[in-house]
């Protein structure tokens, strides 16, 4: 019975570790807003550090999607009013467009340190 | 064959909206006239989306007819719930009711004509279709448009609708290219 008491408070430990450390790099990362709207990513080039994160919310009334022009990311459909972040890696870094309306055009940019 | 589908191709790209002599003038138009208008523009534009996506195999073709279906949709639920909030109804008139006979003549063109002649002339319909549209929306009636929320939503749409112009250019282009 005291066995599975410590296991019990092992696992809540390590689990509350487990979420601090991911609260803990959400804080540590900065945010970017990208705003869509009049078919146009604003701002067009971001420029960010591994471990931030980017937001895109949809301000048109029509759809877009976000979608690196590799192909390695896809945020698919977004509806109006309609929000997708990514976080940033070495490998999310790029062109992107979006599918529907291959004429609007963004770029992901890591910082050079 | 060949010979055949070159007639009718042109015979299409001449019933472009640019091309139709108005019974009515636009400009003589009030609000719910004009909305009547844009409503019918849309849904002819998805009229023809929809025979695209039932004729062509091309990809490029395919994908431009599934954004017209999306977006000319999303524009007519926006302004459909528009008017439902101002308590109002659409009403038909002369040039509504022109452009719907012109879209019965694009349709009935376009369904003679399969394979590559199909995407060519489906693509230039689209390009010519909707420069005159969005110089019709610019210059005749956002300038005319009396209702404050109406004339956004059209300045929003036309912001769209010349997307859609330039995505509907390197269609044809794309088309051009391919064999």
């Amino acid at each position: 019975m005291r066995r599975l008491g410590i296991a019990v408070v092992t696992a809540v430990a390590v689990a509350a570790a487990l979420t601090a450390a991911g609260l803990a790099q959400d804080v540590k990362g900065r945010r970017h807003r990208v705003t869509i709207a009049g078919l146009q990513f604003t701002p067009a080039d971001v420029v960010a550090d591994p471990g931030d994160t980017v937001e895109w919310v949809n301000r048109d009334l029509v759809p877009h999607t976000v979608t690196a022009r590799d192909g390695s990311w896809d945020s698919h459909g977004l509806a109006e009013n309609a929000t997708w972040e990514m976080h940033i890696t070495d490998s999310t870094v790029g062109d992107y467009f979006c599918q529907y309306h291959p004429t609007m055009h963004g770029r992901l940019v890591i910082r050079r340190r | 064959m060949r010979k055949r589908e070159v007639v009718l191709g042109v015979l299409v790209a001449m019933l472009a909206l640019s091309s139709v002599s108005w019974g009515q003038s636009p400009a003589a138009l009030n609000d719910l006239e004009i909305a009547h208008v844009a409503y019918t523009v849309d849904n002819s534009d998805i009229r023809y989306a929809h025979l695209a996506l039932a004729v062509s195999k091309n990809p490029t073709v395919r994908a431009f007819a599934e954004t017209m279906i999306r977006d000319h949709t999303a524009v007519n639920d926006r302004a459909l719930a528009l008017l439902k909030k101002l308590k109002v109804q659409p009403q038909a008139n002369a040039v509504s009711q022109q452009l719907l006979d012109q879209s019965d003549q694009v349709v009935d063109q376009l369904r003679q004509l399969s394979g590559r002649a199909f995407d060519q002339h489906y693509a230039r319909n689209e390009l010519s279709y909707h420069h005159a549209a969005n110089e019709l929306v610019e210059k005749t009636f956002i300038p005319k448009i009396e209702n404050p929320e109406m004339k956004a939503l059209f300045r929003e749409a036309l912001a769209i609708f010349k997307t859609h112009e330039q995505h509907a250019q390197r269609m044809v282009d794309t088309v051009a290219l391919q064999r």
